[in-house]
């Protein structure tokens, strides 16, 4: 199989690397054109191999030196992003929340999020109740389901490592997760509904 | 090939020369994702690009809520006007031009942008023409692609402009402010060089005594030279 650019070589926005299928595939900053992938940003090429006999991902390192952490590919969030947000506003049906980090990475500006009763857990969802679930200030981890209508992303919270992160009681104290259903206060041992995620 | 080498032009160029560009980065450091300097002779332009960002609700109540917003602005250079005559309209306005060289540069940029992957996000444009000597979509057009590359931001391929002006019969690639004026016809193409598509043409003036498919071939060979000059100047850009 031949490459048109080594690896390692630098590449502009339409620099055609290989073709697609038969050459390499296509990896992050690079995208498919008539059967050739081509790159999509500036920056060096990295040709990797999954696995012995696989045909290797090229994808595109942006970043001005040649080690150390390349900055990531300007990327808007995805179907299937896990994102951090802080619940805003509740109403019987659905939470609101401010989309505050992609992954471990922050936002530029927050996006807004929306969290449907029914997206709150896997099981038993007609008896979910929003207000057990979470209160205004919680920070949780959610998954992206949909881009959603004009304003808001859906979100979910239906797997276990998914849910609230940090809350604090209705005294203000930092609560710590007893279960996956409630959080429990250290000074008043009060406890409080939550959909709790599994930190592993 | 149709330009015809009759001697040297006022600036000593001959008919199928461009004019020499010079391109920088990192000219606005504030705040924009990238941003990009270019001299075109005497045409000089700052461009600043941000985002990607959120979309605005509902703004310019756009049909596809999952789309992507490309928002250009352009700022013309301040000039002393002098008095315009009450009979006749001075013709468009400084806020007018802005609006129309804004979204010619909208309509030239859009293509080269992977969309998919930028879905329900706003980039923003902003064009500062600093000097203007000849067409001004053109140094914004190429100066806005390669801004864009540097910011990081997923695109086909650079796009770059050329203009051919007709005067006296003769054909002139990337002809100046002088020379445009005196030309009969003029016609400009942004040209999407990787994938060998026209993303925005724009013909006027009289052109019985020329055929445009040629002169529209001659933009789209001078576009060419365009893109590896720009590549050139993006790969040197990534060694500082």
């Amino acid at each position: 199989m031949v490459m048109l650019v080594s690896d390692r070589d630098p590449v502009c926005p339409g620099d055609r690397i290989g073709r697609d299928g038969t050459d390499c595939l296509s990896g992050s900053g690079t995208h498919v054109w008539q059967g050739s992938v081509v790159a999509s940003v500036v920056g060096e090429l990295r040709c990797e191999r999954p696995a012995a006999g696989r045909l290797p991902v090229a994808s595109v390192r942006v970043g001005s030196r040649s080690e150390g952490p390349a900055a990531d590919v300007v990327s808007a969030i995805a179907i299937g992003d896990e994102v951090l947000c802080r619940v805003r506003r509740l109403n019987p049906r659905y939470a609101t929340c401010d989309v505050l980090c992609r992954g471990t990475k922050p936002l530029l500006k927050n996006f807004s999020g929306l969290i449907r009763v029914q997206d709150v857990r896997a099981t038993e969802i007609d008896k979910v109740s929003i207000i057990s679930s979470f209160r205004p200030g919680d920070l949780v981890r959610a998954e992206v389901i949909s881009l959603g209508e004009a304003q808001s992303l859906l979100l979910s919270t239906a797997k276990d490592s998914l849910g609230v992160l940090e809350a604090r009681s209705e005294q203000g104290e930092a609560m710590v997760a007893v279960s996956d259903e409630e959080m429990a206060c250290p000074v008043t041992k009060t406890r409080e509904g939550r959909k709790c995620a599994k930190v592993q | 090939m149709t330009v015809d080498a009759d001697g040297p032009r006022p600036d000593g160029r001959m008919a199928a020369e461009c004019r020499p560009t010079f391109l920088r980065t990192s000219a606005v450091t504030s705040g924009a994702t990238g941003s990009a300097y270019g001299e075109f002779a005497r045409t000089r332009v700052v461009v600043s690009v941000f985002g990607p960002r959120p979309r605005d609700r509902g703004a310019g109540g756009s049909n596809d809520p999952h789309g992507m917003d490309l928002d250009c602005h352009v700022h013309l250079p301040f000039e002393a006007e002098e008095e315009p005559t009450s009979t006749t309209s001075a013709g468009p306005d400084r806020a007018e031009k802005e609006v129309l060289l804004a979204a010619k540069l909208r309509q030239s940029l859009l293509p080269s942008i992977d969309q998919d992957k930028l879905a329900k996000t706003c980039v923003e444009v902003q064009c500062t023409i600093l000097e203007s000597d000849g067409s001004d979509v053109g140094p914004a057009v190429m100066c806005a692609s390669f801004a864009l590359a540097t910011s990081g931001i997923p695109l086909y391929g650079l796009v770059t402009y050329c203009t051919v002006g007709l005067h006296d019969g003769r054909v002139l690639l990337d002809p100046t402010g002088g020379e445009l004026e005196a030309c009969d016809a003029e016609v400009s193409v942004a040209y999407l060089g990787s994938r060998g598509q026209v993303s925005f043409l724009d013909a006027s003036g009289d052109w019985s005594g020329r055929s445009m498919t040629e002169c529209v071939d001659t933009c789209v060979e001078g576009c060419r030279k365009m893109q590896v000059l720009v590549r050139g100047a993006l790969l040197n850009s990534r060694k500082e």
